[in-house]
């Protein structure tokens, strides 16, 4: 079906639903509970008859009994806006199997299940560069289940690459869905400016927010030793390193404590945070972890 | 503190060489990542465009310079004034004798002893000062006095081991005499203690030190080897072999006899441990040539596996009787086996052509030049008698003496002798209460036996005695049949009557310029090594066997004590008992240090 993901992953992940905690306050109308009232069949209260009500949403029986009139009220179905910030920076182009592409994948598969369940997908690729900005308003809005092939073309034909301020490309985002729903972010979170700033600011937007940080195994596990200047991929800073087999396990504990700290701010905001190896099988990702992480079920 | 040689304070000169390489900065392989942030503990730097960069803390320059000033400071050889004590005089005995050619240790006895020997140099210091004796059949001096290790190691790496029998002796006493009235003196003897000579010796206060080398083993050795005539079967000769066996196993092996080339006889040999067994081999007389006897066993010590023995000449013995008229003494000299006899009433000749001339009661007008037998002369050359003594009762005799060889004095009884004084080298051989009755010496290569009294005045013709006693006299006054000696003795022999220079070829194929005394006799005392000796004076040669042909060498169980006289013991040290010095040790920690420095320095790039 796509290269992106195996169709047998595909099935699967047909039978997920995405879990939202909260109602949608999305204005257009879906298949999720919003905590506005309108037409369903999901019954929500009474109200008493104010003159000019529709007279066909009056409930006779009660008129029978009491003798009042009582509008009889439904809930409203909206659909969830599913926004999926997707790191593209060239940071996510490093690694044997690049954390970029893993990233499209799982934002092709949370697409992919958003789609399924009726809800509205954006994915948005931060920094944008400018031969992908008509890529990136395809990504935008995309809706139902038949649009999902455009869906994961569109996502397949993104590029890593620049320099991004992470912070401000959230905060940018947060602004421009102002209707909270649901967010992914897919990064390596390795932004020297921080990411809290950018992560709160969803955050105040009530997003629900998944973090998925994704590290290639050069990055947990480097094999370059010795006297070593290390470049940035993104500013081209060069640094002077010695480094020997036996700081290793500094180092690794210098990225645990990384991610540890990720993780520690996001549980205390009520985010939830997944940590991938991009060479790690996706579907022990998308299948188990974000299971049983909450992300859909 | 000073310093012997300041000049090499200029090495601190390499000092800010050492400290530019680190201000010099190290190239550096680029590696893209794709964020620093990671990295961030583990950066050393900021980047700088300049090749140089700021010196920092570093361990490594630290140790380095610390090293070099070290070595520096080592290199100005620093010393502190102070009052140096006076250094010991050490008196180093090295046994170079046969045994210590066995294999028993590895290399050899020899080999270990100098090892041990080689340690005792090192350990020694700068004040003390030492002497290297080598002490094999003789005693030699072959490091005078010195502080110097160099000249004592040189000397030490050129001693071989000798063929000779131990003689630690002559050794010991010249230790004695060297460290006498010396405060710090120490003796230290590196042997295996088969010497067995020292029961004579009285420790008294030398410091001797024992270092005993070897262990023993299992050695079957040649102890005697000669060549007599074949005492049943006149046109054969006979070789007498033993073989020794030193060790506590019961050994076997085969022996076989050589003459030249051509192989004698091979026999098995069994020898109980700790036991000889004779051999006796019989060869017809031939030409002249040397026997060669082999053992063929692979032993700890192969010295003695060997031994040689010339051939006999076919040649009689001629003797000259001047006598007026005694059965006795005539009828016992041609009893004697190939010895031809001439009898005379008087010596016409001081020279006659004969190998030794009996005077029996005759005083020639000119003594005769060669070797004599007198009997009852009234006056020699060499003393005067000063009177007659009646009925001389014989009290002692030596039979140790090859003269008096299984001769018996217990029955013989003498009416009346001459009494004399006799000069330093004759030495008495049968002795009454007042004077010496048989007397025998050698002077100037001239041999004499003088018997005092007439034998027709005693019973001594009637005894078995003295007819022994008369064939033992022609062959002691027959030097020139004696080809064989043992190493280490001297090897004289009369070669003529003038000066001759002489060119002896040793065993191992050198040879030796010398020549013979006045009077014609040749002595050659460098018989160290075992084997065929030839003398080439003239036209003529002549050869010689030196054989070792000794029971204390061949057994090798190396002692672990040695008795000195009646009461001293010294007990074997097993190890060198020095005071070492220590800088080594500290060079090698430094050169551990230095290397442990270079791993460091990979650990952390590696």
């Amino acid at each position: 079906m796509t290269a992106l993901i195996s169709p047998e992953l595909l099935n699967r992940l047909e039978q997920l639903q995405l879990l939202a905690r909260r109602r949608s306050k999305s204005t257009a109308k879906g298949e999720r509970r919003s905590g506005a009232q309108g037409q369903s069949v999901e019954f929500a209260d009474y109200r008493n008859y104010v003159p000019g009500d529709d007279l066909r949403r009056i409930d006779w029986n009660i008129y029978g009994r009491l003798d009042r009139l009582f509008l009889k009220l439904y809930e409203e179905e909206r659909e969830l806006p599913v926004t999926i910030f997707l790191d593209a920076s060239e940071s996510m182009s490093f690694g044997q199997m690049p954390k970029f592409d893993f990233g499209r994948q799982v934002a092709a598969a949370v697409g992919y299940v958003a789609l399924c369940g009726f809800d509205r997908v954006t994915v948005e690729p931060f920094p944008l560069g400018d031969d992908q900005a008509a890529l990136a308003g395809e990504l935008r809005w995309v809706r139902g289940r038949r649009s999902s092939f455009r869906f994961f073309e569109n996502l397949a034909r993104l590029k890593a690459g620049g320099v991004v301020d992470f912070n401000q490309a959230l905060r940018r985002g947060a602004m421009k869905h102002r209707s909270p729903g649901v967010s992914i972010v897919l990064s390596d979170f390795l932004d020297p400016a921080g990411y809290e700033e950018g992560l709160k600011s969803l955050a105040h937007r009530g997003s629900e927010i998944h973090a998925v940080q994704i590290l290639s195994p050069e990055e947990l596990e480097p094999t370059a030793y010795g006297d070593l200047k290390v470049i940035d991929s993104e500013s081209g800073a060069e640094q002077e390193v010695t480094f020997g087999k036996y700081r290793l396990k500094a180092y690794r504990d210098t990225v645990q404590n990384y991610c540890q700290r990720l993780q520690e701010f996001c549980r205390a905001r009520g985010m939830r945070y997944e940590l991938a190896r991009s060479d790690m099988v996706i579907d022990d990702l998308l299948l188990k972890a974000m299971r049983t992480g909450g992300m859909w079920r | 503190m000073n310093f012997l040689t300041p000049e090499s304070l200029a090495f601190a000169a390499t000092l800010p060489v050492v400290v530019i390489f680190y201000l010099l900065k190290r190239r550096r392989v680029a590696r893209l990542v794709s964020s620093t942030i990671l990295w961030q503990r583990f950066l050393n730097e900021t980047q700088a465009s300049s090749p140089f960069q700021k010196l920092r803390h570093n361990w490594l320059l630290i140790i380095q310079l610390i090293l070099l000033v070290l070595a520096v400071f080592a290199l100005t050889r620093p010393y502190f004034a102070g009052k140096l004590e006076g250094g010991r005089f050490i008196v180093a005995i090295l046994d170079v004798s046969a045994s210590m050619q066995a294999t028993d240790v590895s290399p050899s006895r020899l080999g270990q002893a100098k090892a041990a020997l080689a340690k005792l140099i090192d350990s020694m210091y700068d004040n003390d000062r030492m002497v290297l004796l080598l002490a094999g059949a003789v005693t030699e001096v072959r490091q005078s006095p010195t502080s110097s290790k160099p000249a004592l190691r040189s000397a030490l790496g050129q001693v071989r081991a000798t063929d000779s029998p131990t003689r630690l002796l002559d050794a010991i006493k010249l230790a004695q005499n060297l460290t006498r009235n010396r405060v710090k003196a120490e003796v230290h003897l590196f042997s295996d203690g088969a010497s067995p000579d020292l029961d004579d010796f009285e420790l008294q206060d030398l410091d001797l030190a024992y270092h005993r080398v070897g262990e023993g083993g299992d050695n079957l050795g040649i102890v005697s080897l000669e060549v007599r005539p074949h005492p049943e079967q006149p046109g054969q000769q006979a070789v007498f072999a033993t073989v020794a066996n030193a060790s506590t196993n019961p050994l076997v092996s085969d022996v076989s006899l050589f003459f030249g080339e051509r192989l004698v006889g091979n026999r098995r040999v069994s020898v109980s441990a700790t036991n000889t067994a004779s051999l006796v081999f019989v060869a017809s007389y031939g030409t002249n040539g040397v026997f060669r006897l082999l053992l063929k066993n692979n032993d700890a010590l192969a010295v003695d596996n060997t031994a040689t023995a010339l051939s006999l000449a076919r040649r009689d013995t001629q003797a000259l009787l001047v006598t007026k008229g005694n059965q006795f003494l005539e009828r016992a000299l041609r009893s004697v086996p190939k010895l031809n006899l001439a009898v005379a009433p008087n010596l016409a000749d001081p020279a006659p052509p004969v190998d030794f001339v009996v005077l029996d009661g005759v005083a020639p007008t000119t003594w005769p030049s060669g070797n004599v037998l007198a009997i009852h002369t009234q006056s020699t050359n060499w003393f005067r008698p000063s009177g007659p003594i009646d009925g001389p009762l014989i009290v002692d005799w030596k039979s140790s003496h090859p003269l008096l060889r299984y001769v018996n004095f217990d029955n013989v009884q003498v009416a009346k002798s001459l009494a004399a004084k006799l000069p330093a080298w004759f030495a008495p051989l049968v002795e009454s209460p007042s004077a010496p009755l048989v007397a025998a010496g050698e002077n100037d290569g001239q041999r004499a036996v003088w018997i005092g009294f007439n034998p027709l005045d005693s019973t001594w013709p009637l005894r078995v005695s003295f007819p022994i006693f008369v064939a033992n006299a022609a062959a002691w006054l027959n030097p020139a049949a004696r080809t064989g000696i043992l190493v280490g003795e001297p090897f004289h022999v009369r070669l003529g009557n003038t000066e001759t220079p002489v060119t002896i070829q040793l065993p191992d194929g050198s040879t030796r310029e010398t020549k013979t005394t006045a009077s014609g006799e040749l002595v050659f005392g460098e018989t160290g090594q075992q084997g065929v000796y030839t003398a080439s004076f003239g036209t003529n040669t002549l050869r010689f066997c030196v054989n070792l042909l000794d029971r204390d060498e061949s057994r090798i169980r190396s002692r672990e004590s040695l008795q000195m006289g009646e009461y001293g013991t010294v007990e074997a040290s097993v190890a060198v008992s020095a005071d070492k010095e220590a800088w080594r040790w500290f060079a090698m920690l430094c050169l551990v240090f230095v290397l442990f420095e270079w791993w460091f320095y990979h650990r952390r790039t590696a």
